[in-house]
């Protein structure tokens, strides 16, 4: 089983959200984080933003579902107006981890 | 070294809290978070209200002659209604720990957060590569204690 931990911009995660769930991905978190990447921000005019509201889903999956959902999200968040766009600077990131045990609180099974 | 993510409804955050000082585990980081499981935010539960207005109409059609029997059961099925929630607040702990001790925390957050019904939440139990307390610069096992 991975995590997958994707930073991405808020106003597209209703779009990353539905294009997960026409692949059959319902269950998730999300939660709203700030950071930054390594351009350290953004300077607009004299104001320099240093840290820029992002949103983040936390998708556990088995390894097998794993590379499908981080395609769908990566061309669904990435910003543009064509399929083939080269996106921009703050689309955001995708981690991958492992998760060695699963439990549904529920039942108290093993997953 | 072992990470455990547990997402749990906001409303037992308090007595979960309680329950792992109890069992000596100091380091609880909470964070608010929106989710939702593998029904998608949906929700089945019997809406009284329809089988109400069903009975209601099934008498009214008995009187009218139109049915004969209007105790028979398949008159009374229970409309199911659907509810939409769509992403619901829950609090998720992050936990980190050492490898013998995770299955007893496991078991504590399980114990704690059953009701029996859907969106009592996960646990998840990552591996930690390393951990440094900052104040110190100690590592590994020594910066969990």
């Amino acid at each position: 089983m991975k995590l997958i931990r994707a930073i991405i911009r808020p106003e597209s995660t209703q779009r990353v959200i539905q294009a997960l769930e026409e692949n059959g991905i319902y269950a998730m978190t999300r939660m709203s984080v700030t950071g930054r990447g390594k351009e350290m921000g953004i300077t607009q005019g004299t104001v320099r933003y240093s840290e820029m509201p992002k949103e983040m889903l936390m998708i556990v999956l088995p390894d097998d579902a794993v590379s499908k959902a981080v395609i769908v999200i990566e061309i669904t968040a990435r910003t543009g107006t064509t399929k083939f766009s080269t996106g921009n600077v703050g689309d955001g990131k995708i981690f991958v981890t492992d998760v060695d045990e699963s439990y549904s609180i529920r039942t108290g099974e093993k997953q | 070294m072992k990470e455990i993510l547990a997402i749990i409804r906001n409303e037992r955050a308090e007595p979960t809290k309680d329950a792992i000082d109890s069992i000596g585990v100091k380091g609880v980081t909470f964070v608010n978070v929106t989710g939702r499981g593998r029904q998608g935010g949906t929700i089945r539960t019997p809406n009284p209200e329809g089988t109400l207005r069903r009975e209601v109409s099934i008498h009214l059609l008995h009187q009218r002659g139109l049915i004969d029997n209007p105790e028979d059961p398949r008159y009374h099925v229970p409309v199911e209604k659907e509810f939409e929630l769509g992403f619901l607040p829950k609090k998720m702990l992050m936990i980190v720990a050492d490898d013998d001790q995770v299955p007893m925390i496991v078991h504590t957050i399980t114990q704690i957060n059953r009701s029996g019904h859907q969106g009592d939440g996960r646990i998840f139990v990552c591996p930690i590569i390393d951990a440094i307390r900052i104040r110190t610069g100690e590592r590994g096992h020594k910066a969990l204690r």
